[in-house]
């Protein structure tokens, strides 16, 4: 750019499998109320991660209803709500979605057992869409879900059903414990790839620099909400540039930390990030709820990578320790070692 | 959460503090000025610092005044960072205490309790020793105006029960050019790895520094090496660092010798700035 200030950029990429227990698994439970609306209740928990949003279209989805008819609950009883193992390792979307897509299967045969038995039909023959059971052949042929998902009472009073509550469940399969001695198993299921890249501005003679612009391209089997998928993405490759360029604990010779607070554990705050690009590839994953690969971690892990290459590349060294404090460049470029 | 208790204050005279002061003092509360609290409280929760009772100078108008008397600037010491610099009348003072902490904490943080500081930056401090302004002090004992470089020698000397009530400038010094010059180790926000504030007067080039050795110095020697125009400036910035009054520092935020290489830096851009090569 001009006499000390180098623009340079790096490329990363990353492949990242969700290893978890074995067994570790999720459950949901729909349950209707008399107005045809459906209760939502899983143990993901909402950490900003919008899952319970997107486990809301799922269901919606399934039942072929408007998601503004589900309440989720947001609140976790860990005496009764079903079990999420861990709202942890990008498997919130995969576990739940799965559970809650056979919570809807169960739900949905429960109606149109009940709409069968009240249309005098085959319930094979009937579908679930826009708060009615009706026959697939002859939609006039119908029943409000509203009428059957408290139990059907018959004009003389007789009634039969009940309230519809459909349970789910998933755990994945055939997971197993790797080997210690080589490594083989399979600890977690689909691989997830993306490449990131980065770029910045150096300067020569402190070796300080500025970050331009990110990139992340990432394989999303399926984007199931654009924007929760683009935010997840873009906080991950903040955290991903924060840990590169600045995240660290410092330690005396005796093991204590000399930076323990927030006033000297510094992470990257708005005005410091990048312009951020990010766009996803499709290419489904058959196990995941409607072809969904896992998202939220994905975003950060090539950053450091895209970053110390930007970084090498502009100041003429193998950078290839974290973080890249500008003097952590210097004594690389200096030949120093690293304090 | 801080693990003790401690009474509250607000006294609305200068005169009432000192006394408040000198009677809690006597009674073993291990009274502390409080000014805008950020460091009583934060350096509280980790229980480095003690005390019973605090007393706020924030209702006391003297510790609140801006204003010009008679062609000098009068600050009061309980003006926030964000005030001095939203202000406007002391561009200098108000764009180095820009660089401290954040907008946020600026909010709260004051010029008083910046100076007083137990941190070793009190960046605040640099615009007053450029300017050679004076420190209107109370306590027990009365008041007094000192200047500024008898008052400060890497801290403020203060007696026991003195606090910091004003400080006065001469207002001129507020049209004269001047640089003010903060870096980080890496991000936007954090103390300093090198501040350099400066002042080009009709003598010569003034300049002081934060976060280079332990305390905030202004020094002659190394002003009078740097004006030394006959010789290339890059020579004068080096023999100039040789005068310090202490060792660049290393710590967390970067090595002396890496300190010292941003700090070069940091001069030339300065003297540059100030028309000094
Ligand atoms: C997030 C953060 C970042 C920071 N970054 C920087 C930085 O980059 N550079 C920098 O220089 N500082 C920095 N600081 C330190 C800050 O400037 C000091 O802690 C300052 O003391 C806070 O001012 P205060 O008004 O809140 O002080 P208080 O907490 O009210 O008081 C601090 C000390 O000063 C004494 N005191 C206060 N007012 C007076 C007075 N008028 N007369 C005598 N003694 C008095 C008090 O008794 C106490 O011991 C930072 C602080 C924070 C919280």
């Amino acid at each position: 750019m001009d006499a000390h200030t180098i623009r340079a950029k790096g490329i990363g990429c990353f492949w990242k499998n969700s290893s978890i227990d074995p067994d570790g698994s999720s459950g949901a439970i729909v349950s209707f109320n008399q107005d045809g609306s459906l209760n939502l209740e899983t143990g993901v928990v909402e950490i900003g991660t919008g899952t319970k949003t997107i486990l809301a279209q799922i269901l919606a989805e399934r039942m072929r209803m408007s998601p503004d008819h589900i309440h989720v609950k947001f609140k976790i009883s860990t005496d009764i709500t079903p079990e999420h193992w861990k709202t942890v390792a990008s498997r919130g979307t995969f576990l739940a979605g799965r559970a809650v897509l056979k919570a809807a299967d169960d739900a949905i045969r429960q109606l149109l057992d009940i709409a069968a038995c009240v249309l005098r039909a085959d319930p094979v023959d009937l579908e679930l869409g826009h708060g009615y059971v009706y026959a697939r052949a002859d939609p006039s042929v119908r029943i409000a879900v509203k009428d059957i998902c408290y139990g059907y009472k018959y004009p003389n009073g007789n009634s039969i059903g009940g309230q519809i509550i459909g349970r789910g469940h998933y755990i994945q399969r055939r997971m197993n414990y790797t080997n210690p001695e080589t490594g083989e198993g399979t600890p977690g299921p689909e691989w997830n790839v993306g490449a990131q890249a980065v770029e910045i501005e150096l300067d020569t003679r402190d070796y300080s620099y500025k970050l331009l612009k990110a990139i992340s391209v990432n394989d999303a089997g399926k984007v199931l909400n654009p924007k929760a998928a683009k935010g997840q993405v873009m906080g991950a490759m903040s955290m991903g540039l924060s840990f590169a360029n600045r995240e660290t604990f410092m330690f005396s010779g005796e093991g204590a930390i000399y930076n323990a607070s927030l006033r000297d554990y510094n992470v990257i705050r708005y005005g410091e990030n990048p312009e951020y690009v990010v766009e996803f590839i499709e290419s489904p994953c058959l196990d995941g709820p409607y072809g969904a690969r896992a998202l939220g971690e994905h975003g950060l892990i090539a950053m450091p990578a895209a970053l110390a290459a930007a970084l090498s590349r502009a100041a003429g060294v193998q950078l290839n320790r974290l973080p890249l404090f500008p003097e952590t460049i210097w004594r690389a470029k200096m030949g120093e070692p690293q304090p | 959460m801080i693990p003790y208790n401690f009474d509250y204050y607000a006294p609305a005279t200068v005169a009432e503090a000192a006394a408040l002061f000198q009677r809690l003092d006597a009674e073993g509360k291990q009274p502390l000025y409080y000014s805008g609290g950020t460091e009583i409280i934060t350096i509280g929760r980790i229980n480095r610092i003690y005390t019973e009772a605090v007393i706020d100078l924030k209702r006391i108008p003297d510790c609140r005044q801006a204003a010009v008397q008679s062609g000098k600037l009068v600050l009061g010491s309980a003006l926030t960072l964000s005030e001095l610099y939203d202000s406007r009348v002391f561009p200098l003072l108000g764009e180095t205490g820009a660089g401290v902490a954040d907008r946020t904490s600026r909010n709260k943080i004051t010029f008083g309790g910046n100076i007083c500081s137990k941190f070793i930056y009190r960046e605040a401090v640099l615009p007053l020793l450029l300017t050679d302004s004076e420190v209107r002090i109370a306590g027990p004992g009365g008041a007094r105006q000192t200047p500024i470089a008898e008052a400060f020698d890497g801290q403020l000397r203060l007696g026991r029960g003195e606090f910091v009530v004003q400080t006065v400038t001469d207002e001129s010094y507020a049209r004269m050019p001047y640089v003010t010059i903060k870096k980080r180790k890496v991000a936007a926000i954090d103390y300093p790895l090198v501040t350099v504030a400066a002042l080009r007067t009709s003598e010569g080039i003034r300049i002081a520094f934060s976060g280079v050795c332990a305390f905030p110095f202004r020094s002659q020697a190394v002003e009078r090496m740097l004006n030394r125009r006959e010789l290339p400036l890059r020579d004068r910035i080096d023999q100039s660092i040789a005068l310090f009054p202490a060792p660049v520092i290393s710590d967390i935020k970067g090595s002396a010798a890496y300190r010292e290489l941003v700090l070069k830096l940091v001069m030339e851009q300065t003297m540059r700035a100030l028309g000094g090569e």
